[in-house]
């Protein structure tokens, strides 16, 4: 095992621990505010769990979101619900065997579900892999080719409409060259992939000329491929999540107003 | 030294913790009687829904549709959690206290 793979997996043990320490105490603390912070190291070990595998935009969405607006509402909440003189925020809970029966079962359930499904080839995230994974994505999107093709290519689907181009890139005349250069930037994520394969089969003027429609297209970052993703194959949960937050926005007020008491 | 805890793909690591997670969510929603710590269990089990989505988006060849859910999750908890919130301190503004035991008014 090289000594990245045994940093990553000891790094996942650390934050796991950490995780789950902070679960246990929201679970079992008797003290409120104590049961907040738990909460925090939680969200934060969360965010350090997506950074072990890779997701860059949603550490920063954890971090931002649940730590930076969840959780400092979470304690709005605790110190606006308890009358001041409280010396002790309490915090009750009944304790009894059948929340405890249920709540083993079920993680025991979970457990053998996840051991037991058939070992799978362990992919291994670097960046080679990540990059190939978001060039498949346009191709997942529908059943119907043609009206996906455009959604697809952005999101980094067919690189096989750019191999030929890329043949024609590197073998054709001049103006074929020309052509084929604005058709693979056209087809942007999508022809990354087969890009970069064949840069390292190409001679010294094309690999420059590739070089230079790479930099056109942009690196194949999570941030971008989720933004083309979110305008494009995404466009419909998008709106919908945005009407929504309207709607808690109008219901929050509405219920957090000052009765006027004629 | 001694492979063995290493030779788990970690894919099952990261699903088991994020079924540990969630039992101590659930745990927490069904034993506590403070309206605030149950939408904390609601929040804990939110997050470890997150973490199998993440896994599963990363650690599969199947594309980000399991980042953009993630996304989504996230803002949806935003929500759910203003407004709850609202909901308590109103709770709180009535009665006095956010005993959900205690809170049965409309009971008859």
């Amino acid at each position: 095992m090289e000594f990245g793979d045994l940093l990553l997996n000891a790094l996942f043990y650390i934050f796991a621990i950490l995780g789950l320490a902070g679960a246990v105490s929201v679970a079992l603390s008797t003290n409120i505010v104590r049961s907040a912070f738990a909460l925090l190291m939680v969200l934060f070990a969360v965010a350090a769990l997506y950074a072990i595998m890779k997701a860059d935009l949603m550490v920063a969405a954890q971090v931002l979101i649940y730590v930076g607006g969840i959780l400092v509402l979470i304690m709005f909440a605790i110190m606006l619900t308890h009358r001041i003189t409280d010396v002790n925020l309490s915090n009750d809970s009944t304790h009894g065997p059948v929340a405890v029966a249920v709540v083993v079962s079920l993680l025991m359930l979970l457990g053998v579900l996840i051991l037991s499904t058939p070992e799978r080839e362990p992919v291994k995230l670097t960046d080679e892999t990540l990059a190939a994974k978001y060039a498949a994505v346009g191709t997942q999107l529908g059943r119907d080719a043609a009206k996906y093709a455009a959604v697809g290519t952005q999101l980094g689907g067919d690189s096989k409409k750019a191999r030929p181009l890329i043949e024609k890139l590197t073998q054709g005349e001049p103006e074929e060259r020309e052509e084929a250069a604005r058709s693979l930037i056209k087809l942007g994520l999508g022809a990354r992939v087969a890009l970069e394969e064949s840069r390292a089969l190409a001679d010294e003027p094309t690999q420059a000329r590739i070089d230079a429609i790479l930099n056109e297209i942009g690196p194949n970052a999570l941030t971008r491929v989720l933004g083309y993703g979110l305008m494009s194959a995404y466009l419909l949960p998008f709106e919908v999540i945005s009407v929504l937050l309207l709607a808690a926005l109008i219901g929050a007020a509405f219920l957090a107003r000052k009765e006027v008491r004629t | 030294m001694s492979d063995f805890i290493f030779t788990r793909a970690p894919l099952e690591n990261m699903l088991l913790l994020s079924a540990a997670i969630f039992c101590c969510g659930l745990y927490t929603i069904i034993t506590r009687k403070n309206a605030v710590a149950i939408l904390m269990g609601v929040e804990l089990v939110l997050n470890a829904a997150n973490i199998n989505f993440v896994a599963f988006a990363q650690y599969s060849g199947h594309g980000v549709s399991g980042m953009a859910f993630a996304i989504f999750v996230i803002v949806l908890a935003a929500a759910e959690a203003a407004v709850a919130l609202a909901i308590i301190i109103g709770i709180y503004q009535n009665f006095g206290r956010v005993d959900v035991d205690q809170a049965t008014s409309m009971k008859n």
